[in-house]
């Protein structure tokens, strides 16, 4: 306990830095402005933060995109409720009784029902953060190779356990093709070529901000391109105040939905989105006030951020695409995520967790007078909107690996997620599947060495058992749901 | 039709991957391990043909249609030419022309726009990238002279 407190202490320090405060205060404006455009979401934003967190110290780069995200998940509701466009899946239930709102001229309102309830969600994940990363980072020090490969098959499993109905298969073959894509390159363990074809340019693998700004930042450009915009009209906001009682009536709601939202960002592969769905889907069934379904959903999917960031923090293991992302980015910062980063890396630990506090109280202070103003960014049009987003993605990749050949690389890839977003299939597990590639085999490789081959140490261990149950529950899941869903007719034969 | 031209696709990749799998040179030692730089590549090939060949059978439905391909592929050739553009050109100078390109082709019609907004863009990514944090950008070899 004493030592939570001074790793609180250590972060408030970190956190509290002013150049810091500055980066989480850009990190949170960027975030809103790029999370605003729609179809821009936090993945598209935090990879085309990337090349700046590069120019950052390790710590502040963390706390900069930390900021990107929060503001990006702000900013995606504010195009939800203003246009009914909600770039991403996170901020769609917010448009149901947003949009509504802003219509019958509202729309202030509805704006600050939604960033009081994300400040409050985010308020309550982070302080959950607090008390409980510390407490798993000690625990999982004990985890070696063993626990680490069930972990990340439980990670991949849940890939499946979490896709939206009938997208079960479509979110494996994505992660297939990630860790596919994550075997390009020179093996680790024998130092032997895959997948090259001869090209020195593969030698080192695909770089992992090349498929990161392909498949969210240049795909989504590409879709832009090839959709008819069908935004709902800009609703603009002069004033963005809450109306008489909605304190009084969003209060419970945010307070039972952030831990719910909490809850359902740990668990790998269901993130932001399912968070905010539960919590609306939880709130309609007995409460028909629209602020509170405004709230609902917003307070869920900010404390679903925060939660998401307890697997990466504590075990290194992203559970979402946006966190994939930003375990990227720890990677190339020289950050190694995992339980023995509070030992090694405390300022970076606890700075994050703070900051993450820090970063909500910054988009509340800095974006409730700006929304008017910065909201008008919406009505840029998308010829203008798509060479630019190509454009610094374009940019960032060549600025990371100063290759030309990159860039084809990136265009084929960003050609390829297009035509496979066209069909359905989520481009989140790919990322996933990209990341979790390298260590899943590493680990696999380091379990059978100790075991001299044998594949009963991945079953003789307590935690390894639990992990492998868990698996296998996950696996059974969809056959079950489809069990029980199966036709009345089907059932009685 | 159309919707067996994805998994087709799939089963290709995977046909091509397990191809390029078996062609993996294992060293001596690690041939005979259980776990070596073939197993994760087959496991994933054979995976993905599974599934692609299921694909296959049922067929799939697009979940988004009408889409518009010609400013697709206008947008492909702009990447293209700024990719071959920037050994020579140098990085800002492909950015300026880029932009500029990209933004006519897309139906952008405000000299101002047109003009300035990529000018402005290359100076400012010069100026923050190059000048502010000293990154080194080879400048492109038709510029080399002047260095």
């Amino acid at each position: 306990m004493v030592l939570m407190w001074e790793g609180i202490a250590q972060g408030l320090g970190t956190a509290l830095d002013p150049a810091n405060l500055l980066w989480v205060a850009a990190g949170c404006c960027a975030g809103t402005l790029i999370g605003m455009l729609p179809g821009l979401g936090p993945i598209t934003a935090i990879a085309l933060m990337i090349p700046v967190s590069y120019t950052l110290e390790p710590a502040a780069g963390l706390i900069m995109m930390a900021g990107v995200y929060y503001g990006a998940v702000f900013g995606g509701s504010t195009s939800s409720i203003l246009i009914n466009a909600p770039g991403v899946a996170s901020t769609v239930a917010t448009s149901f009784d947003g949009y509504p709102m802003a219509r019958s001229g509202q729309a202030g309102r509805a704006l600050a029902i939604a960033a009081y309830a994300s400040f409050a969600g985010g308020t309550i994940g982070a302080i959950a953060l607090l008390l409980f990363a510390g407490a798993l980072a000690s625990w999982a020090t004990a985890f070696q190779s063993p626990e680490y490969t069930l972990i990340l098959v439980f990670a991949l499993s849940s890939i499946a356990a979490f896709a939206e109905r009938g997208r079960v298969a479509k979110s494996c073959v994505a992660a297939l093709l990630g860790l596919m894509l994550g075997t390009v390159g020179t093996d680790q363990s024998a130092g032997v070529q895959r997948f090259t074809f001869g090209r020195l340019d593969l030698m080192d693998g695909i770089s992992f901000i090349l498929l990161a700004m392909a498949v969210f930042a240049l795909a989504e450009a590409f879709h832009m391109l090839t959709t008819r915009d069908r935004g709902g009209g800009y609703r603009p906001a002069t004033s963005v105040r809450l109306a008489k009682g909605d304190a009084c009536a969003i209060a419970p709601t945010v307070g039972r939905n952030s831990a719910l939202g909490f809850l359902v960002g740990i668990l790998p592969g269901a993130g932001a989105t399912l968070a905010s769905f539960f919590a609306y889907d939880f709130e309609k069934r007995f409460n028909r006030n629209p602020a509170c379904g405004i709230a609902a959903p917003e307070a869920a999917n900010n404390a679903a951020c925060t939660g998401s960031f307890v697997p990466l923090l504590t075990l290194g293991i992203p559970g979402s695409g946006t966190t994939a992302v930003l375990l990227g980015v720890m990677l190339s910062l020289g950050i190694q995520p995992g339980p023995r980063l509070l030992e090694t890396d405390p300022a970076v630990f606890w700075g994050v967790i703070v900051s993450m506090y820090i970063g909500n109280l910054v988009l509340l202070a800095l974006n409730l007078p700006l929304i008017p103003y910065i909201s008008r960014l919406i009505q840029v049009s998308r010829p203008v909107l798509i060479p630019f987003v190509a454009a610094f993605s374009l940019v960032g990749v060549y600025l990371t690996t100063s290759n030309a050949f990159d860039l084809h690389l990136m265009l084929g890839f960003g050609i390829a997620a297009l035509i496979l977003r066209s069909w359905g299939f989520p481009l989140a597990p790919l990322l996933l599947g990209f990341i979790l590639s390298g260590m899943l085999e590493e680990n696999l490789r380091r379990t059978l060495y100790l075991a001299d081959g044998s594949w009963s140490m991945l079953l003789d261990r307590p935690a390894t058992v639990l992990l492998a149950i868990a698996c296998a529950a996950i696996w059974l899941a969809p056959t079950v749901r489809w069990w029980r869903n199966r036709p009345a007719e089907e059932r009685k034969s | 039709m159309t919707g067996r031209i994805v998994p087709l696709g799939l089963l290709l990749v995977a046909g091509i991957y397990l191809w390029a799998t078996v062609r993996i040179e294992l060293d001596p030692w690690s041939a005979d391990e259980l776990v070596n730089a073939r197993a994760l590549p087959l496991f994933c090939g054979i995976l993905l043909a599974l599934f692609a060949t299921v694909m296959l059978l049922r067929g799939l439905t697009p979940s988004e249609t009408g889409r518009r391909y010609k400013p697709l592929a206008l947008m492909s050739a702009c990447i293209v030419g700024f990719a071959a553009l920037i050994p020579n050109a140098g990085l800002w100078p492909a950015l300026a022309l880029f932009l500029a390109v990209s933004l006519a082709l897309l139906g952008e019609r405000r000299p101002l726009v047109l003009t300035l907004a990529p000018v402005a863009t290359a100076l400012a990514g010069w100026l923050l990238i190059e000048v502010a944090l000293g990154v080194y950008i080879h400048p492109g070899a038709w510029w080399a002279w002047w260095s």
